[in-house]
């Protein structure tokens, strides 16, 4: 089982956001499929299911009781036109997964959950919902069950055990680690559940994979196929499958089918489904007053969100970005909602393209703003920090070109990468740097584009090239040899990626590249040899004797 | 800290007027038709949306929070600093004022004797439930020797989904 990003004790139980290709997708954890080969790990899907389902009750629940109603309506009318994979059950309408933080008491900070055990903010919730967090901490009674902090309004409260927080997971916030009267004992864990909501799920500004997609169904994991854990129960499952195959087929009618009226749908969903909900067309008058609210809502939030800025950015210069994956080019046809006037997504309009295949790079940091993150403040320390976010930044986008990923929106500054971690960089939209680097500079700065020492190269190519004689220089040079072809698939990139399939992919290449040397020395040893015995051929051409003696 | 008043529930719905939604409590009527076929009472808003379980509210300025924002990296306060914050209290809506009767809720704990209070004691046991599938099952997930406890954590799985 992998944990999130970062930490080693932060689990994602259900969907999540899939960066190459940016698709929505099940953590891999939780599929039967991952689990093949690992038999030790084979009940965890199971185990994963029952989390789900237990846990989204709860949720259910609380939504129904706690949350502001106008806002619970929103949320419910939103999954009903939407229908997006939520996890855990089907009245599920306001998180789309869920996280389980577990954390033994033997550290006295948080550092287990990574970046989540700081002071963050959650920049991919949709800004009107609200994140739950149920604690579940297994403690002594005379354990200090250590506090969660609001940061905008400095206030905090003690995480009790069975105590709920409902909160805007945008806003920065922070938990502290539980404290031990003593030595901590083993069995006691700080334990928190965070359910929450993704706003590319909430808001379906992502595409999934169906079952026709057949060419990716290997590397990709799918709601379809693996995705029952999320789901918590086999029936809604097959219910939500049923009503997204529907909804599918209904886009593609949309597409090139002859139009079919609102009675007809609705007659035509139940048929097919056997839902009882009513189907609402994202188009109809009724479906754009709902997305309508939504993005109304969801712009005003945003509006009132606090300035953000990750406190090592600022002090230690790191300019490390988190990737936003960006919907793909067919998504602007799928149903979706997004605000489109926050100070954010005005802040991730930023020039940031860094290269023209540069993509989203799993587990990779990304720059959204060059220029804040190049320069995090103009003090005297900026040459250094500049210079080693140059390195990092160089090194990313080589290792973006090489592996030529998509790209995705940048939008934050963290330390690293996870689509299922809960927290997020900055978005700094007023603090500007003082000093301006356009993406222009950086390109010129990475070495891959210094045009001094590409001429050089071109020239030490050249300057040999003329020891040979034309019908050898009038080829190009086959670089294509040099690519490693793997037999076997790539990894699935998916938050789940088990180590063992990173482990298998990396020896394969390092043994191609051995291969490839051994082949390469023997090579060369030929050569030589046949240089050697070439001339030792030719010398007795030389011999003064024999020669007089021809001529 | 940072200044705020605190209005009870009475108070706080004399200054702020439901927004676009249905007199403060909501009627059943609304409910029916959003999962029905009716007509939707569309626009929505968030103005003034808040938990109608709440006990009390805790209202701060918008502008004043903008304020207190200082260089935006809302550090953990150490631990000796906490006692000069604000403590939540359970059921205590926190709610930012942005104009003159208009607000949005931002956060709420609710303490675990109002959970019970509130959802009952099967909500207490299923909580039980998942804490006992996470300690003893997810948790041994992180060992690296998990085929040590795989037997044990497979047994308690299913004693514990029965």
């Amino acid at each position: 089982m992998k944990a999130n990003r970062d930490g080693y004790s932060s689990f994602t139980t259900a969907g999540t956001v899939q960066t190459n290709p940016p698709i929505l997708s099940p953590v891999a954890h939780c599929a039967r499929r991952s689990q093949n080969s690992k038999t030790e790990e084979d009940d965890l899907p199971d185990l994963i299911q029952a989390l789900n389902h237990h846990a989204a009750s709860l949720g259910v629940q609380v939504v129904e009781v706690l949350f502001p109603p106008e806002t619970a309506r929103l949320q419910r009318d939103r999954r009903m036109m939407l229908d997006p994979p939520l996890f855990g059950s089907d009245d599920n309408y306001s998180f789309s997964t869920m996280q389980i933080n577990i954390s033994p008491l033997d550290k006295s900070d948080l550092s287990s959950l990574g970046s989540s055990g700081e002071s963050h903010v959650d920049s991919h919730d949709d800004p009107m919902s609200l994140t739950l967090i149920i604690c579940m901490s297994y403690l002594k009674p005379s354990t200090d069950p250590g506090k969660f902090y609001i940061g905008e309004t400095r206030d905090w409260c003690a995480l009790q055990p069975f105590s709920l927080l409902i909160f805007h997971g945008t806003g920065p916030h922070a938990g502290t680690q539980a404290i031990p009267l003593g030595e901590p004992d083993d069995s006691e864990k700080r334990i928190n559940l965070v359910l929450y909501p993704r706003k590319e799920f909430v808001n379906r500004t992502l595409n999934l994979l169906y079952p026709c997609y057949n060419s990716q169904q290997l590397a990709d994991y799918s709601f379809f196929n693996d995705g029952e854990a999320c789901f918590g129960t086999k029936e809604y499952h097959q219910s939500w499958c049923s009503r997204e195959l529907f909804r599918h087929l209904i886009s593609g009618n949309n597409k090139y089918g002859r139009k079919v009226d609102d009675s007809a749908l609705q007659q035509a969903f139940t048929a097919f489904t056997g839902s009882a909900r009513q189907y609402i067309d994202p188009n109809s008058t009724q479906g754009k007053a709902i997305t309508k609210s939504i993005a109304d809502a969801n712009e005003l939030m945003e509006s009132l969100r606090p300035h953000w800025q990750k406190k090592n950015c600022q002090s230690k210069g790191l300019s490390t970005i988190r990737a936003e994956p960006a919907p793909p080019a067919n998504s602007k046809g799928k149903f979706s909602i997004s605000n489109q006037t926050t100070y954010s997504d005005a802040a991730e309009k930023q020039p940031s393209k860094v290269a023209s295949e540069a993509q989203s790079l799993r587990h990779s940091t990304r720059i959204k703003n060059p220029t804040a993150q190049l320069a995090p403040s103009a003090t005297h320390d900026n040459k250094t920090s500049s210079r080693k976010v140059h390195q990092r930044t160089s090194h990313r986008k080589k290792k973006i070109l090489d592996d030529n990923i998509p790209e995705a929106h940048d939008e934050s500054c963290v330390v690293d990468v996870d689509d299922d971690s809960r927290d997020d960089g900055p978005h700094s939209r007023s603090e500007q740097p003082k000093i301006e680097q356009s993406t222009l500079e950086i390109l010129q700065g990475h070495p891959l584009f210094q045009l001094p020492a590409m001429h050089s190269e071109f020239a030490s190519i050249e300057r040999r090239a003329q020891a040979l004689p034309f019908k050898f220089t009038n080829r190009a040079p086959q670089f294509r040899v040099l690519q490693a072809k793997p037999s076997s698939h790539l990894p699935p990139i998916t938050d789940g990626l088990t180590v063992v399939e990173q482990l298998i992919q990396f020896g394969e290449r390092c043994h191609w590249v051995t291969q490839k040397c051994e082949h390469l020395w023997f090579y060369m040893r030929v050569l030589d040899e046949y240089l050697i015995s070439t001339l030792l051929i030719v010398e007795p051409l030389f011999d003064i004797d024999k020669l007089t003696h021809v001529f | 800290m940072i200044p705020a008043r605190r209005l009870t529930p009475q108070e706080y719905l004399q200054e702020f007027l439901p927004g676009g939604r249905p007199p403060f409590p909501s009627s059943q009527n609304d409910t029916r038709r959003s999962n029905g076929h009716g007509s939707y009472p569309y626009p929505r808003n968030i103005i003034n949306d808040v938990p109608l379980s709440a006990k009390s509210f805790l209202i701060y300025k918008h502008s004043v929070l903008k304020e207190y924002g200082g260089g935006g990296t809302f550090p953990i306060p150490q631990s000796d600093e906490f006692q000069h914050l604000r403590e939540l209290k359970s059921l205590e809506a926190v709610v930012k004022e942005t104009d003159s009767g208009k607000s949005v809720f931002s956060h709420m704990l609710v303490s675990p004797a109002d959970v019970c209070k509130i959802f009952g004691d099967d909500f207490m046991k299923k909580m039980e439930v998942i804490r006992n599938l996470v300690r003893h099952n997810m948790f041994n997930m992180l060992l690296t020797a998990r085929s040590l406890v795989r037997e044990i954590s497979r047994s308690r799985l299913k004693s514990i989904l029965g």
